[in-house]
């Protein structure tokens, strides 16, 4: 079975920082892959690449053997490629039924849970129909993740979606993002500073440090590397 | 009394009609689109020549809402849009866009101004003892069809729930997948249609001239901020108050300060409501 994303030798510069350096992996449908490196690694403008928000200095990403990099955000989401931000953006006037309805037209045929389904299982029973700017900016992070799950992502990519979470919170996203990956066979990429959270969660890590690839391998190996525990982990 | 509400009324509706494409413009690129004076004022001349040239004044009319909104497409397409990731140069970028358009206008058709004759000039329409001209009354209801179906699309259609989702949060609506060119342009041009019906709708009653938009322009501005920016409703509930207090305060007290009333009325609004009349939260169409 081939990969569903391919990653291949992609470099970001801005003006003459590489803030990513030729970075290579794959990621199956249905995997969970986590980012983790220091901050500036690059971890943000891997996803903006990915995303189609930023255009690469060069290398290419693939999605199903079709080039899906340098082509604008919304032709990626098009394609099945949704991300979720850093910080919070929402339509804050809007109640997230609303958002919703938005995010579903842009799902050209492919699969997406129910709202009621999605708020089931993001722990946002009972505020879908709320106005999203009088939600706890915990379940504003839920609800942004929710409108990115009905664009009906094929690649999803969550940047640091569990800050401000309690653990209870964190665990149930999760759990939420897990079954993306099994029942809807969605690809994820997840970036977060919340070990807790994302160890258990990943299938394999990749870390970045500078912009390229320091380590990749399964939660156990990642936890155990020496260079990664220098650079990184050791710091926490 | 009622006479001097019902020109209120009138002016109001042509506050409104700008104020709404300002606002638009506004509430999706965060423009202060002062360019919009020079939409207005190309339209009229175009509306004016086709005239001269013998077109019908309908057929003449919609060749100045076309004008007007190829002028106004063309503004976001070589401006406006390169400078979309740098807001603060945007009031510039905007004078800028309204000088050499007012400019256009002086050099194609000369300083002084000119009217225009339409069928509608010599019709009174009365009722209940109030009278007034066909063109304002065409005017009137040339509006409200516009506004209305402004809302319809905003409200109603995919394509405006988008514009509405631009407006409230530019990365949200990228993050769906929200063509966002695509929206900016689609404001401009229906900010060019507003500013086209908006000249076919002034030329006749006042004079076609390069600066003639230059006061309805400001009118809008105050209208704009009091409806709360980015707000199309709080725009054409603003175009009528003000033009309903210019035209008292023009009537009772005095006509040379028609425009002061509503720059007192916009001092006042910002003092006690800084959010404007709708409490704006923030930028939103809706
Ligand atoms: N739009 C940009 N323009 C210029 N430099 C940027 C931009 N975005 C990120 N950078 C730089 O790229 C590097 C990586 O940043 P980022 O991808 O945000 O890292 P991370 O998400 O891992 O914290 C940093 O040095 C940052 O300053
Ligand atoms: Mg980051």
């Amino acid at each position: 079975m081939s990969a569903l994303l391919t990653v291949d030798r992609v470099v970001k510069r801005f003006g003459g920082v590489a803030a990513v350096d030729g970075v290579s992996f794959t990621l199956d449908a249905g995997s969970v892959l986590g980012l983790i490196g220091p901050n500036g690694s690059g971890k943000t403008t891997l996803l903006g690449v990915l995303a189609g928000t930023h255009e690469p200095t060069s290398g290419t990403v693939t999605l199903d053997g079709k080039v899906a990099s340098g082509k604008g955000a919304h032709r990626a989401v098009h394609a099945g490629i949704a991300r979720t931000f850093q910080t919070t953006r929402l339509f804050g006037s809007w109640t997230l039924r609303e958002g919703l309805r938005l995010a579903h037209g842009e799902r050209r045929g492919r699969q997406a849970w129910s709202d009621d389904r999605l708020a089931d299982l993001l722990g946002l029973d009972g505020l879908l129909d709320q106005p999203c700017a009088s939600l706890t900016s915990a379940a504003q992070r839920l609800a942004m993740i929710a409108l990115a799950l009905a664009t009906g992502p094929r690649v999803l990519l969550l940047d640091e979606p569990a800050v401000g979470m309690d653990t209870a919170e964190a665990a149930a996203l999760a759990d939420a993002v897990r079954r993306a990956a099994d029942e809807l066979d969605v690809a994820v990429v997840v970036v977060d500073h919340n070990m807790q959270f994302l160890m258990p969660l990943a299938d394999t890590v990749l870390v970045m440090a500078a912009g390229a690839v320091l380590a990749e391998g399964t939660p156990e190996q990642i936890r155990a590397d020496e260079a990664v525990i220098a650079s990184y982990l050791g710091e926490a | 009394m009622i006479q001097v509400l019902v020109n209120g009324v009138f002016l109001g509706c042509l506050f409104a009609v700008v104020a709404v494409g300002l606002t638009l413009v506004y509430g999706v690129m965060e423009v202060p689109n002062f360019a919009h004076a020079g939409v207005i004022v190309l339209a009229a001349y175009a509306t004016w020549s086709a005239s001269a040239a013998g077109l019908p004044f309908a057929l003449a009319a919609l060749v100045g809402i076309a004008c007007g909104a190829a002028v106004s497409v063309l503004t976001e397409v070589v401006a406006y849009r390169w400078i979309i990731d740098n807001p603060a140069a945007a009031p510039a970028v905007a004078l800028g866009l309204m000088l050499i358009l007012q400019n256009t206008a002086l050099r194609l058709f000369g300083g002084e101004g000119r009217s225009m004759d339409t069928p509608y000039d010599q019709v009174l329409v009365e009722f209940g003892g109030v009278s007034l001209s066909g063109v304002k009354v065409a005017l009137v209801v040339l509006a409200v069809l516009a506004l209305t179906a402004l809302h319809l699309i905003l409200s109603r259609t995919s394509l405006g729930r988008a514009m509405r989702a631009v407006a409230q949060d530019r990365g949200a609506a990228a993050m769906l997948g929200i063509p966002m060119r695509r929206q900016y342009t689609l404001a401009f041009l229906i900010a060019g249609l507003l500013a086209g019906i908006a000249a076919v709708a002034y030329a006749p009653t006042f004079q076609v001239s390069p600066y003639m938009a230059d006061e309805v322009l400001l009118s809008a501005f105050v209208v704009v901020v009091v409806g709360g920016l980015g707000s199309v409703w709080g725009a054409v509930a603003g175009g009528l108050v003000l033009g309903v207090v210019e035209g008292l305060g023009s009537a009772y007290l005095s006509s040379a300060y028609q425009s002061a009333f509503g720059f007192l009325l916009l001092v006042l609004i910002l003092v006690l409501k800084p959010g404007g009349l709708r409490g704006a939260t923030g930028r939103r169409v809706a």
